[in-house]
């Protein structure tokens, strides 16, 4: 069994429920709700910034719109066959190419986490309570919210459970999310646009650029008469190149416990 | 017999059957490909997202639990999304930061698939779910009625209060009690000094620490500050130790970390501490000497030496020492000193601490541990007959559960089931709720709000970490609930409220903010006024009653062999039992896993022809018990030791049917001073009947065969070399074949076998940080142990005949040239740039060479896929893969948490600071023996305790140059050195 992440899904349903309890529910059933957090080392964490729950300002970026009609983009998102069908079918290419929302304005967080979060119901009925009320998806979204009741979306995207992906690092070096995820403004329906696959991330990782099974190029160019010092692996291509030194680099370690533990 | 199993499509399908399968799925197989699964998981957003919390990070939570062990410990809770995956100390209690193995473990309790996952009530003899409504209603309507028994643990603090108030307001009566409690020591305080109190001990600074049995180290008292606190007295660095010398029967962890033994007689410990008194008093005179003279004249040292089982120049050596120490301190006996006349030890042993010194420095009477009223053996059995005699019509039980805990000979069981209302508010279905009518299920600590009085006028807040993961309420949420249901008002709808009210005074105006703040800040808070009111004297006189207290010398022994009970740090009294980390936690005396045993001398199992695991048949007047035998050299040939805890038969699938509850072997006698049940002393018949009963050991050899693995070093020899010696680490950072000069970092651990006491905290922090499988008896017993760190419990002869005991924590020591490393056809294990010996899951194909090559034998191989039944699987950290069968596995110096910090230092372009990382075991060391970090930071603290004069390299004569270094256990005692003395530390091939 690797359950993890499953478990995390159904976690994150459970506590979706306590979420709402927690907003609106009395003292002695809500659980640590007035609490403050407080980091590994015991010291105290700046005031968490609670702004995710009053909708700020929706960003104004560069793009710009086509005249898609939100109708349009509805029938867009039925229409299209890449990708798995949505519960409600959420037209990225709209939000973001016609309206020009940002990414990390629905999925906040994913600077300082190792997941890109999917957005609260509570956050799509901050527009979604006034605009495009008389659409039918809004009114399925609605339904989901007066039901109380998360959206259960079709995962996209999946490193297996042996793989420990921090979003958070990815994003500090200011890798653009379209690196890995593809053209989102342009997708009616969100399709996986990269194969996730090891070989994949190292083309970045390696800074080389060529297409390569990492562990099978090691695997192929064993050396069992090569002594193991660093000079001898460096023979057999373990050690490809210098290796980063993990802070200040540009290039993401090579190292396998970068990832795998 | 509950054998734990937990592997997964194991034995049941035979390698034919499937290759037979194999043969006819092979061709669909075939067209699965490696790679990612299917994307066709979902995604489930919050709701609403909580406040301070992002998706996918730990959010910490400051809270204090009371029921996780003998003290009262203040825990920091790692919560990821909604569910507490860790549980650290809190530095800010006097836990500082550390947790019992035992403590840690209350995440299993917390995620125990057997809890009440809701209300039930027992309709002809079943138990069947039923609304809070209807239960409350119910419950309220008996309760009522009339002659109502409230029965809880110990309460203090607002709890205490609301209790008492609850009692008042339903006209019920309300009894605090707990096994184990401290009845005699408070009864023989009190005779002394007027105090019926526990006073404070301060381990740190005594020089001279005489244990009369106390398990200090493990169960007795407050075991991980005073822990922490002999710790510190411990220290070798500069300066003398603090010798410790154990007297009593049996060698208990406490006892096999002394320098010393004195092996007294069961029953003999108070005469044996009165002619230490007189020794002292003779030597050191005084005052003090002068008021008790009289009643120590009898005890001399030759009185008592034939009664005691102890020499008498031992006794006047040890009295010598004590009136030479700076500042010694006596502590009274646990429950295996317990026996009929429990308050006359506790008293002598006040008296010894009164003529050495002690009271009002290291024995001090202000700034005592809060325990909260108790009602002590004889009170339970005085309840027992008032039960029988109809003076309850309801009982109402929470938190306790004496139908196990108390000897059936109380007739407490038996009473109880014949009270025509039982209510249960247990969290599980233990021997005592299973004979309730209803039951009416409370959430656990890390999902209750409270607070618990440390000392007094210092409290610490516990708060819910997380929604309940049953269909729970707050124990004190459903008495309110019953009060309501009845028209007893109370005036508070929810006890979140009512303790919110007990502090708005002590808040000052602004109450949300200070409740916010005291929340986050630790948790920690205190009453200025209630303390100033309780600074009470910390050296109170002794009473004339104390003074001429008609001591008698003790009646020459018979020849028979006595009982001795004792509690263990793994299950206490009996509440760890139903944890599988706490099963497999190796004992730290025996090594035994899910198993109860029969500890006995060489010379009593020789007649009986019985060895390690020979069932063994022990009977007293009140019952009989059989249990496999564990021949230890370090209990006396007329007493036998038994662990309490086992043996439960209601307690949930872990537990019942594992091991015995030794409870059975007493008849009740209790003591007449204080009440306090005779746990030991009782004289038993042993048989051997024949036959053997598994009891896995868990280490392979009592001695580490002179490998130089476990190494003790005399004091002065240790002080010596400090000044002579220091070792150059260039060696151990640079020399490795592996290591990379580019990289910042070579991580490194030291630990300090002077401070390591055995105690297994970190082995089970190592369990929750890892997701390590727990395997069951069959497995164990097989040798399929998954744990990553072990505790190896090494004996040592000294020059007098006697022995040593080290115990050497070992983990993978990620040696810079690993054996395991070259064997590996798939490279899945390698090393770091950085130093460590990683080990890659998924890369791992299963040929476990590098377990045969590794000469540690701490890699683990995934024999079966191991599953824990919901909801234990919620406490998995999502940090760290769970392995599945056919892959190897060991400790990488948590590297989760490396990358945690290297990822935190990136963000802020600098390299990883000292004591950014700390591993899981170090963070939960008592004692602090654990250091981490990076040797090629000269600065850094391990850089520092690897250089110091003790350090050596486990096997290092392999030149698999470990980054572990081991600093040397020091004695008093006169153990041998062997030839390579002050040589001190070797990390490389050099001689021996």
């Amino acid at each position: 069994m690797i359950p993890s992440r499953k478990i995390l899904v159904v976690m994150l349903a459970v506590a979706g429920a306590a979420g709402f309890v927690m907003a609106f529910g009395g003292l002695a059933d809500g659980p640590a709700e007035r609490s403050g957090a407080v980091s590994r080392s015991g010291a105290i964490d700046a005031p968490a910034q609670q702004a995710r729950t009053t909708a700020p300002l929706l960003p104004v970026t560069e793009w710009t719109g086509t005249g898609m009609t939100a109708q349009e983009a509805i029938d867009a998102h039925a229409s299209a066959t890449d990708g798995p069908e949505q519960p409600i079918p959420f037209n990225h290419r709209f939000h973001v190419r016609e309206i020009g929302m940002q990414c990390a304005y629905c999925h906040g967080g994913v600077e300082s986490s190792a997941i890109a979060p999917i957005p609260p119901v509570e956050l799509c009925m901050g527009c979604h309570r006034i605009v495009g009320a008389q659409l039918e998806p809004v009114q399925e979204l609605r339904g989901y919210w007066d039901r109380g009741e998360p959206i259960p979306w079709e995962r996209v995207y999946k490193v297996p459970d042996f793989v420990q992906f921090p979003h958070e690092a990815h994003i500090r070096n200011e890798l653009d999310c379209a690196e890995c995820h593809g053209p989102v403004e342009d997708m009616d329906r969100v399709s996986k646009a990269t194969s996730l696959s090891m070989g994949w991330c190292l083309e970045c990782h390696m800074g080389e650029g060529q297409e390569t099974d990492y562990a099978t190029d090691r695997l192929l160019a064993r050396d069992f008469t090569s002594p193991p010092t660093p000079e001898g692996r460096q023979s057999v291509g373990l050690y490809p190149r210098a290796i980063d030194q993990n802070y200040g680099a540009t290039r993401g370690p090579i190292d396998c416990t970068a990832c795998h533990y | 017999m509950n054998n734990g199993d937990t592997k997964r499509n194991g034995m049941d399908t035979s390698r034919r059957d499937f290759l037979k399968v194999l043969g006819v799925a092979g061709a669909g197989a075939a067209t699965v490909s490696c790679g990612p699964p299917d994307v066709g998981d979902k995604l489930i957003p919050y709701l609403v997202p909580p406040e301070d919390i992002v998706p996918g990070t730990n959010v910490t939570y400051s809270t204090v639990l009371s029921e996780a062990g003998p003290e009262p410990l203040g825990v920091h809770a790692a919560v990821r999304d909604g569910r507490v995956i860790k549980l650290e100390g809190n530095p800010a209690f006097p836990n500082r930061g550390a947790l019992s193995a035992l403590a840690q473990s209350t995440l299993q309790d917390l995620y125990d698939p057997d809890r009440v996952p809701g209300p039930r009530e027992k309709v002809d003899g079943d138990w069947t779910e039923a609304t809070w409504e209807a239960a409350v209603q119910a419950a309220a309507t008996a309760v009522g009625s009339g002659l109502t028994l409230l029965l809880t643990p110990p309460a203090t603090g607002s709890a205490a209060a609301f209790y008492a108030e609850w009692a008042a307001a339903m006209g019920a009566e309300w009894v605090a009690w707990e096994p184990l409690g401290h009845e005699a020591m408070q009864a023989a305080n009190e005779i002394a000094f007027g105090r019926p109190e526990v006073p404070a001990y301060d381990l740190a600074a005594a020089d001279h620490v005489v244990s009369f049995g106390a398990d200090f180290l493990a169960t007795w008292l407050a075991p991980v500050e005073l822990a922490g606190s002999y710790a510190e007295a411990r220290d070798v660095d500069g300066r003398e130790p603090a010798k410790l010398t154990f007297v009593g029967p049996r060698l208990s962890l406490t006892g096999t970390n002394a320098d010393a033994w004195l092996p007294a007689r069961s029953g003999s410990e108070a005469s044996l501490a009165l002619a230490l008194a007189r020794e002292v008093a003779e030597r050191r005179g005084g005052g003090p000497a002068a008021r008790v003279q009289s009643i120590l004249a009898p005890f001399t040292a030759d009185a008592v030496a034939e009664a005691s089982g102890v020499p008498a120049e031992r006794i006047r050596a040890l009295g010598e020492e004590i009136a030479a120490a700076r500042s010694p301190v006596a502590l009274p006996p646990d429950v295996s000193g317990q026996g009929v006349y429990a308050t006359e030890v506790h008293l002598a042993v006040a008296i010894l601490n009164y003529v050495a010194g002690a009271i009002g420095t290291t024995v001090r009477f202000n700034d005592t541990p809060v325990l909260g009223d108790a009602a002590s053996y004889a009170d339970m059995r005085a309840l027992a007959t008032r039960m029988r005699a109809g003076e309850f019509r309801t009982v109402v039980t929470a938190g306790v559960n004496p139908a196990y805990a108390l000897p059936a000979a109380s007739g407490f069981a038996a009473a109880l089931a014949d009270v025509p209302n039982h209510i249960s508010l247990s969290t599980r279905l233990d021997e005592t709720a299973s004979t309730a009518n209803w039951l009416l299920p409370s959430s656990h600590e890390l999902e209750s709000w409270g607070d618990v009085e440390l000392r007094p006028g210092t409290y610490g807040l516990r708060q819910p970490v997380m929604r309940p993961v049953f269909d729970v309420r707050q124990r004190e949420d459903i008495l309110l609930a019953m009060a309501a249901a009845i028209g007893r008002d109370m005036g508070v709808e929810s006890y979140g409220e009512y303790l919110q009210a007990a502090w708005r005074e002590a808040a000052g105006a602004d109450f949300e903010a200070w409740w916010h703040a005291a929340l986050s800040e630790g948790a920690v808070v205190t009453r200025p006024a209630a303390a100033a009111a309780e600074a009470a004297e910390a050296a109170p006189p002794l009473s004339a009653a104390a003074a001429n207290y008609p001591f008698t010398l003790p009646e020459p022994p018979d020849d028979g062999t006595v009982l001795v009970l004792y509690p263990t740090a793994q299950f206490y009294d009996g509440r760890g039992a139903n944890r599988r980390w706490m099963q497999e936690l190796p004992d730290a005396v025996t090594k035994a896993v899910w198993s109860s045993w029969v500890e006995m001398h060489p010379s009593t199992a020789e007649p009986l022809g019985v060895e390690n695991g020979d069932v063994v048949e022990v009977s007293t007047a009140a019952g009989t018990v059989r249990a496999p035998a564990f021949v230890y050299r370090g209990i006396r040939p007329d007493a036998i030791g038994i662990p309490l805890g086992q043996g439960h038969t209601e307690f949930g699938r872990t537990a019942t049917g594992v091991g015995v509850n030794p409870l059975e072997l007493l008849d009740g006698t209790a003591d007449p001073r204080s009440g306090a049940l005779a746990y030991s002393g009782a004289p038993v018949d042993l048989t051997a009947p024949g036959g053997r009963d598994r009891m896995p050991i868990m280490q392979g050899s009592d001695t580490d065969l002179d490998r130089e693995i476990g190494e003790l070093l005399r004091v002065d020899t240790a002080l010596a070399m400090a000044q002579a010696h220091q070792v150059d680490l260039t060696e151990l950072v640079e020399a490795a074949w592996d290591s990379d000069p580019n990289s910042p970092y070579r991580w490194g651990m030291s630990i300090d076998l002077n401070a390591c006491n055995g105690c297994g905290a970190c082995v089970t922090a190592c369990y929750a940080e890892n997701n390590v499988p727990t395997v069951g008896k069959d497995l164990c017993d097989q040798g399929r142990e998954m744990s990553w760190m072990q505790i190896m419990r090494y004996y040592e002869e000294t020059e007098d005949d006697g022995f040593q005991t080290v115990h050497v924590p070992v983990l993978c020591q990620q040696c810079g040239d690993a054996p395991c490393e070259p064997v590996c056809p798939v490279y899945a294990t390698y090393h770091t740039p950085e130093g460590l010996n990683a080990q890659v899951y998924n890369r791992c194909v299963g040929t476990r060479y590098c377990a045969n090559n590794c000469p540690y034998k701490v890699r683990r191989f995934n024999w079966y896929t191991y599953e824990d039944p919901y909801p234990l699987n919620l406490q998995l950290n999502p940090d760290v893969t769970v392995r599945q069968k056919g892959v190897m596995e060991k400790c990488t110096f948590c590297v989760q948490r490396i990358n945690r910090a290297k990822l935190d230092a990136k963000a802020e372009g600098r390299p990883v600071e000292d004591g950014e990382v700390v591993t899981a075991c170090m963070q939960t060391c008592p004692t602090q023996a654990i250091r981490f970090g990076n040797l090629k930071d000269p600065g850094s603290e391990v850089s520092r305790a690897a250089k110091g004069s003790r350090g050596y390299g486990l096997m290092a004569e392999l030149n698999t140059r470990p980054a572990v270094t081991y600093l040397k256990a020091v004695t008093y005692a006169p153990v041998a050195e062997g030839g390579h003395g002050a040589g001190g530390a070797d990390h490389g091939g050099e001689e021996h």
